[in-house]
């Protein structure tokens, strides 16, 4: 998505190794966006950790009693979405790359495999008023409020690409989160940013994003 | 409420409370080359009327001159070209200032057509000329084919502006989805959420109330509303729906297919959208259908409702003096409407015996003088271009006497009766019955999770409809019984029962057969001679072309269908459908309930093949390097999902810089899996027939895996990071497969195994050839000597300062690493190689040098070179199978091969010269194919034709001669078992 970013004229920035665009043009028009419409933002930093094994809970004690396709908050400002009984994703600010991360969630001595997915899944979040209204064009998921709430978590199929799908709430602002394979970071990007054009909105760095 | 005709070109009416027009705005467009004025909230039809257009389309097989029928969306009468866009349903399209609107099938205009000579030459064109003409002598189908080609269709698509439709796509789930925003699509919708549903309601038209937005009828003593005019109440109807915000509205709408799970297909003006409903209330209503008789085309003839909604939604006058025929109430009613407006009644004809007394319209209709003639029919009206003269007829046992009278007109009003609206209902699997008492097609039995209400049941009045939309929405919402609503049905009225003037007394008796009879005849237009007495107007298909199908045998209805093409036009059988069964009733001397009906398939209505495909969401995968190789201007290609580099310069070029120099290559597309735990020795030793667990960590070891019966299903390399770490990768389209192949071998087992696919985690490249170790150690500290670094050994290391995992792999048969680092750092490290190769001419390579270079090391593509039956012991890899371990998945399969030994076998040849045969060229024995060329190429080592081929396991000889077909010529090559570019692997180990 890196060469989407520059050519939409961004300007980037750099946040633990990683370039990520801080705007394109207007970082108020983007604010506007996220409050009036739908902005989608580039979050494939974020570091993501694929938790997997009998120990989950044992690892990750906060998801004791969560449901799969649910998600819960850990400190730090992340998260962690239980897939199954036994699998879950801890998603967390961004971190040098070779990061151990197994010791980064506290997790050694549990019995569970963790294996960082960072680099291979691109991230984009959908945000805004508007943000079901442009995910309902692109999934066959029913992502409304009351089928779909804040913290709720699905493997599902966005603009023909299987992904993971989170819905965070910034503030009353309606989140999603989108997971992906990195292959289709570009295509995915367009059909994201082109979806939101549809309803008034656009891309926008992380200066209005995050 | 009378309404003044107001003076001045254009005939427009006064103004009343249900017309949709806004007077003090108005709208210009182009018609045909003149400018058009009408109002906002006017169609384009309907401003074409009011400035006096009448002919509209020219029809798809006579060029016949066709102006409005339906004015409701349903016939292909008013289908024009807008903007460029064809097929247009020009009654249901907003007129906008700057329209471009064209007239379709007609030069030079709709007006006056060149092609309507084809009018005179009907006998060219009997039904199911399709199949009887222009076949034989086969010459004139050559001269007749452009010709046919050049006139036949419906509107001509402006291939300039194809790419400009964009469509886009919503899903709704919903609760209850109620299709039809009429009173009884509207109280099903607000009973559903009172009883707390999520409700979705898709509605045709643009604004809510179905019929009664045009309904001046006065209604009184219903429940849940005030006594008042339609429109009055179905105004309050739909404010109380606007006004529930569990109500999500779609108006302008098309619900085009009910699919399964209750999967509604809907259109909208410029989106699909996909309604997903707990359960679906269809509440469709209803609509006219056209009587049969001589020119019932001609423009000026048109349905009750179309001149209905010309008065009183657009307040255009559809004409001076109407004549109105009718079957049942509805006529008069509209007569009515029609007086209001100032047209002149010229007769009311009814094909009903007696007088209705007590109906309120008929009074007040004869109290003001309109003649009223029951036991009456329309035969026939005269007019070129337009009506101007009706002949009537008294009917008596369902025929036309020669008692005829003739009425000047310039309008004919006409219905055959309202046809409920039920294709929605058919496609979800409802069972039709036909209703004696109503001589209608309705529902008798409905699919689980789907209900009706309204005139799509049969009802016939209001409270009806009112009353089973409440039912159906609760019912739907709760997941209640669909049972079909047990309204009490009020048939149309006999004789007996208007003099009775107790019409609900007679209705247990409309249930007899006898009287059943009776009425069944009643509906249909009988029988007369003519040949202009269309039964489908989209297709031009007349009342003698169906008897004359159906003499020629097709006489049921789904191959009378076939044959004839009637309900297989734009309309899909709303206008014509009805007809078709009782002429074919009348012919066959059989009840039109043992005709039947068509199978309704989606979609209901013509809908653009570009909202299908909705906005273009082709998932394209690209390789971290994706941008590199478009700067090194990189002949691209699709491979799958995966668009990958073909070659850079020249395929034979590149593989002589990897045999000579230094080459690198993006196989970021490998597939690769991590597959940790203590059970993944035991997991890899069961799903590949190599051993994996007797690995030692830092080796690679080639697997292949098979499927149960011993064919190989994929192949790859295994490297054991950790004791409880293998890194697997697997050919490029395959990885979800073996991702999903491994878990299933592992789901239900005890074995503590897990899986991650890393695919897109790291980008790969592979640099390899005799230059390959001097460009690496220029960008790691580890120790890359052939003796520290071993072929097929692995190690993870820094790689240009970012960590990395080498893999020392040869597939293309040179020294070299495939190093895998992190998708980010791909840029960086392709950019890294390529500064510290050049000072030994390293190059890019693509797939196609890939692939040759592979070929020369005999190394085999699974898919290319094997297939859904071959086997690893007939492919030359026998090595890869361990017998001596315990089960694994395929071995019982390859044990049967084993014992009753190869058959066939995979082998090299090489040909003589440079001669390439195509993939899949047959290898033969005196002429007889016995085998097939996998691959081949041209060796840039050896300078000639060389590859892989299957052969009969007798031929598999080194040194051996057989032939290959290529270009319908036999040419010789010689066997090869060992590969033609370093049989002994040296290169490799270097």
């Amino acid at each position: 998505m890196h060469n989407l970013h520059l050519a939409a004229g961004a300007v980037m920035v750099e946040e633990a190794g990683w370039s990520r665009p801080a705007r394109y043009a207007d970082p108020e028009a983007e604010r506007a966006r996220l409050h009036e419409s739908v902005g989608v933002c580039d979050i494939s930093p974020l570091l993501k950790v694929s938790v997997q094994g009998d120990g989950l809970e044992t690892a990750l004690p906060e998801l004791e009693g969560v449901a799969a396709g649910r998600l819960v908050r850990r400190t730090g400002g992340a998260v962690a979405a239980r897939l199954a009984p036994d699998e879950a994703v801890v998603i967390t600010p961004p971190a040098p790359c070779g990061a151990d991360v197994s010791s980064m969630l506290s997790v050694d001595g549990a019995d569970v495999q963790t294996i960082d997915i960072t680099s291979g899944m691109a991230g984009a979040a959908v945000m805004g008023p508007a943000a079901g209204r442009a995910l309902a064009s692109l999934t066959d998921l029913d992502i409304s409020n009351r089928a779909f709430p804040d913290m709720a978590a699905a493997q599902t199929r966005i603009a023909e690409v299987y992904g993971l799908l989170l819905r965070i709430d910034r503030d009353g602002l309606p989140t999603y989160q989108l997971y992906f394979s990195r292959d289709f970071g570009h295509y995915m990007w367009e059909a994201l940013v082109e979806t939101a054009h549809h309803l008034g909105g656009g891309a926008v760095g992380i200066e209005a994003g995050s | 409420m009378a309404i003044a005709r107001r003076d001045g070109p254009g005939a427009r009416l006064g103004v009343s409370p249900t017309q949709l027009i806004d007077r003090s705005r108005t709208v210009a467009f182009d018609f045909d080359g003149r400018t058009v004025e009408g109002y906002e909230g006017d169609t384009i039809a309907s401003a074409l009327y009011a400035s006096g257009v009448r002919i509209f389309s020219r029809s798809f097989k006579y060029h016949r001159p066709r102006g409005i029928l339906c004015a409701a969306g349903n016939c292909a009468n008013c289908l024009m070209t807008v903007d460029g866009v064809p097929n247009v349903r020009t009654c249901a399209e907003p007129a906008r200032s700057g329209l471009s609107v064209r007239g379709q099938n007609a030069w030079p205009s709709v007006e006056r057509d060149a092609l309507s000579v084809l009018d005179k030459l009907g006998a060219l064109m009997p039904v199911g000329f399709y199949y009887k003409t222009f076949h034989s002598p086969k010459f004139l189908w050559k001269m007749a084919q452009p010709f046919i080609r050049n006139v036949a269709g419906l509107g001509s698509l402006d291939t300039a502006r194809a790419n400009e439709e964009a469509y886009t796509h919503r899903s709704i789930h919903a609760d209850v989805a109620v299709v039809g925003g009429g009173p009884s699509g509207l109280s099903a919708a607000l009973a559903a959420a009172d009883a707390g549903a999520r409700v979705t309601l898709v509605d045709d038209q643009p604004g809510l109330g179905g019929h009664l937005r045009w309904s001046m009828r006065e209604y009184e003593g219903l429940t849940g509303t005030p006594d008042g005019p339609g429109f009055e109440i179905g105004a309050r109807l739909a404010d109380a729906v606007r006004d529930e915000p569990q109500i999500d509205v779609i108006s302008a709408a098309t619900a085009f297919g009910l699919y399964q799970d209750n999967l509604l297909g809907v259109l909208a003006e410029r989106e699909l959208v996909r309604v997903r409903a707990g359960s679906v209330v269809v509440a469709a209503g209803a609509h006219d259908s056209p009587l049969v008789f001589e020119r019932n085309d001609l423009p000026g003839v048109m349905l009750i409702d179309a001149a209905l909604r010309l008065v009183n939604l657009y307040g255009v006058s559809p004409g001076a003096t109407a004549v109105i025929a009718t079957t049942d109430d509805s006529g008069y009613y509209a007569a009515l409407d029609l007086l209001r407006s100032g047209t002149r009644i010229a007769v009311l004809v009814d094909s009903r015996p007696g007088f209705p007394h007590g109906m309120e319209a008929a009074e007040s209709l004869r109290s003001v003088g309109t003649l009223i003639l029951p036991s009456h029919t329309l035969v026939l009206t005269e007019g070129r271009r337009r009506v101007v003269e009706a002949i009537v007829a008294r009917v008596e046992d369902g025929r036309p006497t020669g008692e005829e009278r003739r009425f000047d007109c310039d309008l004919v009003c006409f219905s055959a009766g309202a046809q409920p609206a039920a294709s929605l209902l058919q496609m979800g699997g409802a069972e039709m019955g036909f209703d004696g008492s109503t001589g209608l097609m309705t529902p008798s039995r409905l699919p689980d999770g789907v209900y009706a209400a309204g005139r799509v049941t049969g009802a016939r009045d209001l409270a009806d409809s009112l009353l089973q939309g409440r039912e159906a929405g609760a019912a739907a919402a709760r997941g209640g019984p669909n049972h079909l609503p047990s309204h009490p049905r009020r048939p149309l009225q006999t004789r007996r029962s208007h003099e009775s003037g107790n019409p609900e007394a007679e209705a247990p008796e409309q249930q007899e057969p006898a009287s059943r009879r009776e009425i069944e005849t009643q509906a249909v237009a009988p029988p007369s001679l003519g040949p202009r007495r269309f039964v489908c107007i989209c297709e031009d298909i007349t009342e003698s072309d169906v008897l004359q199908a159906v003499d020629e045998g097709f006489d049921d209805v789904q191959t009378l269908k076939r044959y004839s093409t009637v309900t297989m036009g734009p309309c899909q059988g709303k206008m014509c459908h009805r007809a078709l069964v009782e002429a074919a009733a009348r012919r066959t001397g059989r009840p039109a309930r043992e005709i039947g009906a068509t199978t309704a398939r989606p979609p209901l209505r013509p809908v653009p093949l570009g909202a299908l495909a909705g906005p273009s969401h082709m998932p394209v995968k690209r390789t971290p390097l994706h941008h590199r190789h478009e700067a090194l201007g990189a002949r691209v290609v699709d491979l799958g999902p995966w668009r990958r580099p073909l070659w850079y310069t020249e395929p034979q070029e590149e593989c002589r810089a990897v045999r000579e120099r230094v080459g690198i290559i993006d196989v970021s597309t490998l597939g690769k899996l991590e597959v940790r735990g203590p059970d993944a020795p035991a997991l890899l030793d069961r799903v590949y027939t190599h051993r994996f667990s007797d690995l030692r960590a830092g080796r690679i070891r080639y697997g292949i895996l098979c499927s149960d019966d011993g064919t190989i299903m994929d192949d790859g390399t295994v490297t054991r990071i950790a004791d409880d770490r293998y890194f697997v990768t697997t050919t490029t389209g395959n990885v979800d497969l073996i991702e999903e192949w491994f878990k299933w071998w592992s789901a239900g087992t005890e074995m503590s195994v897990h899986y991650a696919n890393v695919t897109s985690s790291y980008a790969a490249i592979n640099v390899a050839g005799p230059r390959a170790r001097e460009t690496l150690a220029k960008l790691t500290d580890t120790d890359l000597s052939p003796r520290r670094f071993r072929y097929m050994r692995a190690r993870q290391a820094r790689v240009a300062g970012v960590p990395a995992l080498l893999l020392r792999i040869g597939f293309v048969g040179e020294s070299g690493w495939e190093v895998h680092i992190p998708s980010e750092y791909g840029e960086h490290l392709w950019d890294s190689l390529m500064d510290a190769g050049r000072e030994f001419g390293i190059a890019p390579f693509g797939l196609e040098a890939q692939r040759i270079l592979r070929l020369e090391k005999g190394h085999v593509i699974v898919g290319q070179d094997t297939d859904a039956v071959s086997n690893p012991l007939e492919s030359g890899m026998e090595w890869t199978v361990r017998f001596d371990k315990p089960d694994f998945i395929g071995r019982s399969g390859l044990e049967t091969v084993r014992e009753r030994g190869d058959r066939n076998r995979l082998v090299g040849f090489v040909a003589d010269d440079a001669t390439v045969p195509e993939d899949g060229d047959p290898v033969t024995v005196e002429g007889w194919p016995v085998g097939r060329v996998t691959s081949a190429r041209l060796s840039p080592t050896a300078g000639r034709g060389f590859g892989l081929m299957w052969v009969p396991v007798e031929l598999a000889e080194d040194g051996g001669r057989v032939h290959l077909r290529v270009d319908d010529r036999d040419m010789p090559v010689t066997v090869r078992l060992d590969p033609v570019y370093d049989p002994e692997g040296a290169r490799l180990r270097e």
